[in-house]
């Protein structure tokens, strides 16, 4: 019986930890998508490029601007600069594929 | 299709430039890291910028190579040519700023998400030896029973016997 009542506990405490976590993952959810910015980043730009269907998801590396991070903040303007447009036009892909996915077949 | 020729790093140039100019100029390159299989993209995007402390710096350092061009840190671009743009930045697009931030929060979600799966994964392994226990106690009872019946009986023998 003792045993019993020992498992209920670490089982409420199991339960309150995952409503915790549930709550925090909602509240990063809503942090997410109620932020106008990074919604804009998301639908605008599509950091995380949809692979088309029919082809492989690991020969799609995706889009530019997602694949490289500033060693330093300052350095984020004069990057932004020099990659303009491409940084979130270019899918950087497997040089065997490159030509199938611009046609999207 | 014709594939894009992107011409590789002229790494003595850039170690003369690093040599001269010091801390106040680095190539763009340099500034980001990368996984190694996309050096080429990344090589066609950065390969020939340099990024300058200040348009001085800019200036002197475009003298040095044709095939050199300049980005300060305020954002003017400096060519071989002679062509200066930029100017007022405030109204300039964060994009890389805003995609770090995107990146950065959608990891922590992944993170929440796998604490999440394991600490389910636990709750599920603790409600089985929670039924595990059930079934014992339910034993349990059920032999309190029966022994309470076995005591009441022998109880009842026992009056029986002293009344005989």
């Amino acid at each position: 019986m003792k045993e019993s009542s020992g498992v209920k506990d670490l089982m409420n405490e199991i339960k309150a930890k995952r409503s915790h976590l549930d709550e925090q993952k909602q509240k990063k959810k809503n942090e997410m998508y109620s932020s106008p910015q990074l919604n804009m980043i998301n639908s605008i730009l599509q950091v995380n490029y949809r692979v088309p269907e029919g082809f492989n998801k690991s020969d799609v590396y995706g889009k530019l601007i997602s694949l490289f991070t500033p060693k330093e903040k300052k350095f984020c303007l004069p990057l932004e600069v020099i990659g303009a447009v491409k940084l979130s036009s270019v899918v950087v892909t497997d040089k065997n594929i490159s030509t199938r996915l611009l046609k999207g077949k | 299709m014709s594939q894009i020729a992107v011409r590789d790093l002229d790494r003595r140039l850039i170690e003369k430039i690093e040599k001269k100019y010091g801390d106040q100029v680095i190539h763009a390159l340099k500034t980001v890291s990368f996984k190694q299989e996309i050096y080429k993209a990344m090589l066609f995007v950065f390969g020939s910028f340099y990024i300058c402390n200040n348009s001085q710096v800019a200036q002197s350092l475009i003298k040095e190579d044709p095939s050199i061009q300049c980005v300060t840190l305020e954002g003017d671009v400096f060519k071989s040519s002679g062509v200066v743009s930029g100017g007022y930045m405030g109204n300039f697009s964060r994009n890389i700023e805003l995609t770090q931030e995107f990146k950065k929060r959608s990891g922590e979600i992944n993170n929440i998400n796998i604490q999440l799966a394991q600490l389910s994964q636990q709750l599920e392994e603790c409600l089985k030896k929670l039924d595990h226990f059930k079934t014992f106690e339910n034993q349990i009872i059920e032999k309190e029973i029966e022994l309470k019946g076995l005591v009441l009986d022998s109880t009842q023998q026992k009056k029986s016997i002293s009344n005989m």
